[in-house]
């Protein structure tokens, strides 16, 4: 690797991790270059093979597709997995099944960093209260931009070393393993990719029937060969149906008020369009970049509302008074959730025009909508919709082709962005009453039942495509030579990794197992599995 | 084992609880208990309609929740109890003995005069003082965001947070 790709594959790998703001946050940042898919690509077109970049990436998203991340709560971190473990698999020539086996270590070790900077990143949120009280607001609204500081180091160093001095050792190293031991990590690799699924289903299946769509989807794949846009389309149908079914139920719960737009004078507003565009592009692009457990986004806040605060205020005590009421403690799903920032905004414009309104109903209100709006947005796009584009994005990219990542991109930015713009304005225009009538409208659970079903559906067809497992055992008869794999394709082609599957989900979602002691089952299964020559 | 977890977290209804409390207890039944909370009825609707479907939140005050606890305690439906601080647990486990004996801290935000308990726990000292009290009435109390997580037991942390005071 050249010192060049290594410091390109730093930079971008930087860029798209969590805390990074220079992608739309982490809209284009973390959710999209950030997923091992759509870096399997980038990291190909730097090394010079997208075809091969694609499939690592693949490979190694399906591990983590079902990876949600709430609050600090963090199981494991997908860019190193994706930054270090691509690039080191792709210069090594390894199969892509051990590219998977050698990101699950390197992803712990991006949760180390994770929690590091969360911790360090206290200091800056103090340095920002004491420039706020010093009346050094220019400043104090920039800590965001200071405190990126951390992450990049514990981001681009990492990266850029690891491949740049690693490269020339992984491909002795992979020749140094006995081959027992790299039959076990391919198995450990192939059959991996069951537990992301399985970590996956368990957050859209919410009644066991449901798991009868992704035998459907895997059916469809695994008997018939389909391709993956088939399978969407069943799955769609099947939602329609359902959900037509289900109408009458619930049209009582449909028929409600209309978020009101008007009642509120568009005269004497201090913030122009322009305004309000401003502060929802600061809040997009910075609402993580110094996350820190002490007050999370409350950083993020203090900026937007300071980009607009000489609108809004005269005298330097009332901007200060303004920022200062900002700093404790925020946290939301920040793409989602930027609704709250909206109503915070609205609300902050309200009492400088001279509204009565304390500063303790702006506080308490902002608290209260931050949770649930996180709950919310965690369940509905990294537990529901990244995952299910993710997955129809594997199905289009199973031999490497560049329409998988492409289309995940172009729909998911395609999206998200005039969706955020809607909820921020519709949360500054209307505030907490928007949030109920959008909460009111039945859309979540409409989306949720929806996403079951399709999501259920595609989850089935990409199982039968990434969940591999090559069986050993033969009987011999005579000259006849009867293998296992051979029965059982007879059966049900596919039969082995379809039962991994259901496995993975059955502890995940009925064990209640951990992410990590899944990993270890699937890790003895591999290692077992290839001693006594059931895996080959 | 109807009453599941009575849990404490200032934020109450959050992603961890979504994502995770609700899969790992297999909750069907939430009861929000906090004051502010069921004086403000455009709150407590988004609170309610903020969980998934399947899953049944209802907001009460202190005074007003004592039926419901009891009711949660004798059904079989798997109810989270959820609270903002624990004054509000001691007062609950008091009034309600037949409560499992088990309270969990989640995430607590830091605050004014707040004191570091674990990494996202920060707790005052009225919270302090009911945590003990809790402990004194054979209440395990723990600290724990999601189960993916270890537990840590209130008596770890005790001595470096009652410590100082004395």
């Amino acid at each position: 690797m050249s010192i060049w790709q290594a410091l390109l594959i730093a930079l971008i790998g930087y860029m798209s991790s969590i805390y990074s703001p220079w992608l739309y946050g982490g809209l284009a940042g973390w959710y999209t270059t950030g997923r091992p898919f759509v870096a399997g690509m980038i990291i190909g077109l730097i090394l010079g093979d997208i075809k091969t970049g694609i499939m690592m990436g693949a490979a190694v998203q399906a591990l983590y597709i079902g990876l949600v991340t709430p609050g600090g709560a963090m199981p494991a971190d997908v860019n190193f997995a994706a930054y270090i473990g691509i690039p080191l698999a792709m210069i090594a020539g390894l199969p892509s099944s051990q590219a998977v086996a050698l990101s699950v270590p390197l992803s712990f070790f991006g949760v180390a960093m994770v929690y590091l900077v969360v911790t360090v990143n206290s200091l800056f949120v103090h340095w920002q209260d004491r420039l706020i009280e010093e009346g050094k607001l220019k400043a104090a609204i920039n800590v965001p931009v200071y405190g990126q500081i951390t992450n990049f180091i514990v981001r681009f160093f990492p990266i850029f070393l690891i491949n740049y001095f690693g490269a020339p050792y992984i491909s002795q190293l992979s020749n140094l393993i006995p081959p027992i031991v790299q039959t076990m990590l391919v198995t450990f690799g192939s059959i991996l990719p069951a537990v992301g699924f399985g970590l996956l289903l368990s957050f859209i299946v919410k009644e066991d029937f449901e798991l009868l769509y992704f035998l459907v989807g895997f059916a469809l794949v695994a008997v018939w060969k389909t391709s993956i846009v088939p399978v969407l389309l069943i799955g769609v149908f099947l939602a329609y149906l359902d959900i037509r079914y289900k109408r009458a139920e619930r049209s009582v719960a449909m028929v409600t008020e209309q978020p009101t737009t008007e009642g509120v004078t568009k005269e004497g507003l201090l913030l122009s369009g322009r305004d309000v565009r401003k502060a929802y592009f600061s809040w997009m692009f910075w609402n993580l970049s110094v996350q820190n457990m002490e007050r999370m986004q409350a950083p993020a806040i203090v900026r937007m509302l300071g980009t607009v605060m000489d609108k809004l205020y005269n005298t330097v005590e009332e901007k200060k008074a303004l920022l200062a009421r900002h700093t404790p403690f925020f946290n939301t799903e920040p793409n989602i959730g930027c609704i709250v920032p909206g109503v915070i905004l609205g609300m902050e414009e309200e009492k400088a025009r001279g509204a009565d309104i304390s500063d303790e109903i702006i506080i308490n209100t902002r608290t209260a909508l931050m949770g649930p709006l996180a709950g919310i947005g965690d369940s509905l796009l990294p537990g529901t919709y990244i995952p299910i584009l993710l997955s129809i994005g594997l199905g289009l990219s199973k031999d490497g082709s560049i329409v998988g990542p492409l289309f995940y991109i172009v729909v998911f930015l395609g999206t998200m962005i005039p969706l955020t713009m809607w909820l921020f304005n519709m949360g500054y225009r209307s505030g907490i009453n928007a949030v109920e009538a959008i909460l009111a409208s039945g859309l979540k659970d409409l989306i949720s039942d929806a996403a079951a079903i399709v999501g259920g559906t595609v989850v089935g067809g990409i199982s039968a495509t990434y969940v591999a497992a090559n069986l050993g055992w033969e009987f011999k008869s005579g000259e006849m030579v009867i293998s296992l794999q051979n029965i059982l394709d007879g059966i049900f082609p596919s039969l082995v990794p379809l039962l991994l599957t259901l496995l993975a989900y059955y502890l995940i979602a009925k064990r209640k197992s951990t992410i990590g002691r899944t990993f270890f089952v699937f890790f003895v299964i591999a290692v077992v599995g290839v001693l006594v020559r059931f895996f080959v | 084992m109807s009453v599941s977890l009575v849990r404490c977290d200032d934020r109450l209804i959050h992603g961890q609880v979504i994502v995770r409390v609700l899969k790992t207890y297999s909750i069907n039944k939430i009861l929000l208990i906090d004051d502010e909370t069921a004086k403000n009825p455009t709150m407590a609707s988004i609170y309610r309609l903020s969980v998934p479907s399947g899953v049944k939140l209802v907001v009460f005050s202190l005074d007003g929740a004592y039926d419901a606890v009891e009711e949660a305690l004798r059904d079989n439906t798997n109810t989270l109890i959820l609270l903002k601080n624990p004054q509000i647990a001691a007062e609950l486990f008091k009034r309600h003995p037949e409560l499992p004996k088990e309270f969990n801290i989640g995430p607590m935000s830091n605050r004014k005069n707040s004191k570091k308990a674990t990494l996202y726990a920060y707790l005052i000292e009225n919270e302090i003082e009911a945590i003990e009290e809790l402990s004194n009435m054979g209440v395990k109390v723990y600290f724990r965001q999601v189960a993916e997580q270890d537990e840590i037991s209130w008596e770890k942390l005790r001595n470096s947070l009652i410590g100082g005071k004395k």
